[in-house]
């Protein structure tokens, strides 16, 4: 069964990931860490989309919130010198995201409101995805990010706050949490953005080995999609693993309209193993606008 | 809010509030039944929530609120009836029952659940909640004036400088505001004192007074309000109009919104509000506003001006006015010159037109 062989084979990864480790006398138990822990937590996170939303948060409704709740966490993920250079949201808390999976101590109760911020919304979309699925259910991603931010010129301080690290919620399950830490830390150079221009270049050459619109049916149809593209809506990614690659090393490229649900289902991929995962930076609305051609079902 | 959150009681969270130990029937009416028709035969809501109900507890806020602006809208009446005759009074609250209703806030539209002008809904599954929300309860009802100028929504106008710093509305309005205590027999939000004064916080800003700040120190108190510098392009509206659709549903229409920034004259100066100058917003008042309803309903509509003070919720550290002295200083521009009044309404504005601008 095609299944058994993925699993085995994100058992293989898995043990290539630096940072990851496990017992050494419980080969079953190693297997099950994918079967039994992985995968179906990404089923459940999954199958709660519908209801539960992206967690996108558009910037007006961001500034909203943080007038109205002073619980809400805002949570920057970008890298030092980026925070050195532009400042931070006053009382955010600032981890860098490979560092992030190492950090959660650092982070309230799973309840809490925490909206992640990078500077155009790209990592902080894999953040607040790595974050749901570790069980915080209100993790959102600010729209735009620090870029959006700062041009309404909203006010920023030069530094985060130092927190001191609490207790690691005990509702997270500590393999998933060291499976996900150890995504996060290995994040490719350059993040998996691929841009329009970029992949319509690649495309001249070598078509990805998947190309995957996680767009609805509609959208599907109307503005249309990228030739090539396989169609499969990031709600229902995991009923259809079996439409995947077997390969974990396939080339794949993700998109969506304008990147937040590609940067989703690229994390899914990524969690489940796969380790050549890009997403569309500005999904097909930036390919639209750069002009590129896209295909439409009569 | 999908419907059925509306209604939707969080029994959890209810169950902690102290308000659970209260029979539902208590405050809603009806009848604890089980039979849908039976046991709301009675009106459930709007929530019985005189002052009985709520203020028999709640001694210090009950009363109070129940005669605040808020609840009583003294300030329509006022703004109304000043234009109008006794023998319309009758016309003119039949009018009021129609299209006010929804106004009128209740305990429950700052506490409980969001006001019926949005269609209602538990903000907190029932929850009683100290704080009101500022997006489900207070713009709500303050929505396309406070909340667009607070929020920053109109194209090329930035949002409150507070609001950049993280406040809601409740930072400055506080509870006894809210509850109009203290704050018997007011005709309208403008009368008596200044309820937040922007000094109030900023207690080392006194214009007059030595300071870095080369127009805090040269203007004197009873010049300008604050919001003549502080404060920009604010939104004005023409023609209100009330009427009701052919199955007798009441609707509004104003004929148009423009953006604008005028320094008027005040037109009440009292010694808790000094200023000669401060802006002023166009109310969407014309003599035809209420004619579905019968005829020349407002034979006074001069007696009060249709531009009046205003505090917009737009205030800036930098604005046109402090760019130089001249943005004020020799620009007939910035003022409500006659030549911006309409025709029809010189009378009624005669007290707060400016003849020109301060010379330099
Ligand atoms: C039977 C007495 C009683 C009645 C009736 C009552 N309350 Fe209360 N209410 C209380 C008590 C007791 C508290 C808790 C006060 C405290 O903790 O200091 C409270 C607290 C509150 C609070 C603060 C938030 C909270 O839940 O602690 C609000 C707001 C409130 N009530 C609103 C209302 C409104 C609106 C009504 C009418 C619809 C109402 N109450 C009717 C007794 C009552
Ligand atoms: C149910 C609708 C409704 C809700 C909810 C509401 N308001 Fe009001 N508010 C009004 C109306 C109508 C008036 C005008 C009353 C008048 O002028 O007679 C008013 C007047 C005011 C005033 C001036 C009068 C005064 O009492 O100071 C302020 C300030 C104000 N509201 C702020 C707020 C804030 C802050 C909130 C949220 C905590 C809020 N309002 C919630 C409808 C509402
Ligand atoms: C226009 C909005 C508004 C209305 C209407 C309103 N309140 Fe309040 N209420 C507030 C605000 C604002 C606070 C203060 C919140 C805070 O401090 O965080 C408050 C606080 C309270 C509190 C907490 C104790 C206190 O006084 O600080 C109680 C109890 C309360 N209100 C009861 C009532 C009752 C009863 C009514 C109706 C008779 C009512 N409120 C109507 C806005 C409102
Ligand atoms: C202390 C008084 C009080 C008690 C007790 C109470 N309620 Fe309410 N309820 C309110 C207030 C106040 C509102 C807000 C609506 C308003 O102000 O008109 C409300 C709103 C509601 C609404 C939403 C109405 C809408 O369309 O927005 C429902 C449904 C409701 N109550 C049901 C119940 C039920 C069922 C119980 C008993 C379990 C109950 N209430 C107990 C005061 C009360
Ligand atoms: C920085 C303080 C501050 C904040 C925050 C604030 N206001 Fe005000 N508001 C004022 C002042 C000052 C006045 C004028 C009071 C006076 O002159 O008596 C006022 C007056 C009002 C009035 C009556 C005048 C009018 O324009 O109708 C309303 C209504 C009002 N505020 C609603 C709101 C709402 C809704 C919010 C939140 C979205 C809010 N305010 C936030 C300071 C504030
Ligand atoms: C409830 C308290 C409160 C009230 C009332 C209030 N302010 Fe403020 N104001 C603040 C706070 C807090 C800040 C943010 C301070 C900071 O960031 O330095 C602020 C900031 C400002 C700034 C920007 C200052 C800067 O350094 O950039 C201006 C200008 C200002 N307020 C004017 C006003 C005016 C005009 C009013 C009356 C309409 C007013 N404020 C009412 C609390 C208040
Ligand atoms: C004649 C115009 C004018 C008036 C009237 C005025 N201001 Fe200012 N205000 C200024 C200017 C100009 C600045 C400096 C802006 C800059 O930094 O370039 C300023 C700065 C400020 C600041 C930020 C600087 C600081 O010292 O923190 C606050 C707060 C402020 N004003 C509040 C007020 C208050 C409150 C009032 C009413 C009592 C008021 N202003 C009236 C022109 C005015
Ligand atoms: C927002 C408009 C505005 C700005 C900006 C402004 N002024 Fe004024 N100024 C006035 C008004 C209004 C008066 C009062 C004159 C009147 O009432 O006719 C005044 C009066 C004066 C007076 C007479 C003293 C007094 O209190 O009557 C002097 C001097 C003056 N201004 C100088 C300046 C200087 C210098 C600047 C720039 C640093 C400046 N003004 C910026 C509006 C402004």
């Amino acid at each position: 069964m095609r299944k058994s062989t993925l699993l085995s084979l994100l058992l293989v990864f898995a043990l290539l990931l630096p940072g990851f480790v496990l017992a050494q006398d419980t080969t079953t138990e190693e297997v099950d860490v994918l079967a039994d822990i992985i995968m179906p937590r990404l089923e459940e996170y999954n199958a709660a989309m519908e209801e539960a939303g992206y967690g996108t948060l558009k910037l007006d409704d961001f500034m909203v919130m943080l007038a109205e709740d002073p619980e809400v966490v805002v949570l920057d993920v970008r890298e030092v010198a980026e925070v050195e250079e532009t400042g931070i949201i006053e009382n955010a808390l600032h981890i860098p995201l490979r560092t992030l999976g190492e950090n959660l101590g650092l982070l309230p109760d799973l309840d809490a409101t925490i909206v992640v911020v990078c500077k155009s919304g790209f990592r902080a979309t894999l953040g607040m995805t790595a974050l749901k699925v570790l069980g915080y259910d209100n993790a959102k991603v600010l729209v735009g990010g620090m870029g959006a931010y700062l041009a309404e010129e909203y006010p920023v301080v030069e530094m985060a706050e130092e927190v001191e690290a609490g207790e690691v919620p005990a509702d997270i399950d500590p393999l998933l949490l060291e499976y996900v830490a150890a995504n996060l830390a290995n994040l490719p150079e350059g993040w998996g953005v691929v841009t329009p221009a970029n992949l319509f270049e690649e495309m001249f050459e070598t078509m990805p080995d998947l190309l995957l619109d996680v767009r609805s049916a509609e959208e599907w149809a109307d503005p249309g999609y990228i030739e090539g593209a396989t169609h499969i809506w990031v709600n229902e990614i995991m009923p259809n693993v079996a439409e995947l690659p077997e390969d974990l090393e396939a080339n794949i490229v993700v998109y969506c309209a304008s990147g937040y649900r590609g940067g989703i289902a690229m994390t899914m991929l990524q969690l489940m193993g796969y380790t050549n995962v890009r997403n569309l930076a500005g999904g097909i609305n930036g390919w639209i606008a750069a002009e590129l051609p896209v295909l439409k079902d009569a | 809010m999908e419907p059925w959150e509306r209604v939707w009681i969080d029994a959890e969270a209810f169950g902690e509030d102290i308000h659970s130990y209260i029979n539902c029937t208590e405050c809603h009416g009806g009848e604890a039944v089980d039979d849908f028709e039976a046991a709301h035969a009675e009106q459930i809501t709007p929530v019985v929530n005189s002052p009985e109900v709520c203020g028999r507890c709640h001694v210090d806020n009950g009363q109070p609120a129940w005669d605040s602006l808020h609840n009583q809208l003294t300030g329509y009446d006022t703004a109304l009836y000043a234009r109008s005759a006794p023998e319309h009074y009758g016309t003119l609250e039949e009018m009021e029952a129609n299209h006010c209703n929804s106004c009128h806030a209740t305990c429950g539209d700052c506490h409980v659940s969001q006001p019926t002008s949005v269609g209602g809904g538990l903000v907190k599954g029932h929850d009683f909640y100290t704080t009101p929300s500022m997006s489900q309860n207070c713009t709500a009802c303050h929505g396309s004036r406070v909340k667009d100028e607070y929020y920053g929504a109109h194209e090329d106008i930035s949002s409150d400088v507070h609001f950049r710093a993280r406040m809601a509305c409740t930072a400055c309005h506080v509870a006894d505001e809210m509850h109009g205590i203290d704050m018997d027999n007011l005709a309208n939000r403008y009368d008596g004192t200044q309820d937040p004064s922007c000094e109030s916080c900023h207690e080392d800003i006194q214009l007059g007074k030595d300071s870095e700040i080369r127009e805090h120190e040269i203007h004197q108190p009873e010049d300008m309000s604050c919001q003549v510098c502080h404060s920009t392009t604010y939104i004005n509206c023409i023609n209100c109009h009330v009427e009701q659709t052919e199955n007798g549903t009441p609707f509004f229409t104003v004929e148009e919104n423009f953006l604008g920034f005028y320094i008027g004259l005040n037109p009440e100066v009292t010694e808790e509000r000094p200023y000669r100058l401060v802006p002023l917003r166009h109310v969407p008042i014309d003599r035809e506003s209420f004619s579905f309803y019968g005829e020349n309903l407002l034979p006074n509509y001069d007696a009060r001006p249709t531009w009046v003070y205003a505090t917009p919720h737009n205030i800036q550290r930098n604005t046109p006015q402090t760019e130089t002295c001249k943005s004020c200083h020799d620009n007939n521009d910035i003022f409500l010159t006659i030549d911006k009044v309409a025709e029809d309404e010189l009378i009624a504005n005669e007290n707060v037109i400016v003849e020109e601008a301060p010379e330099w």
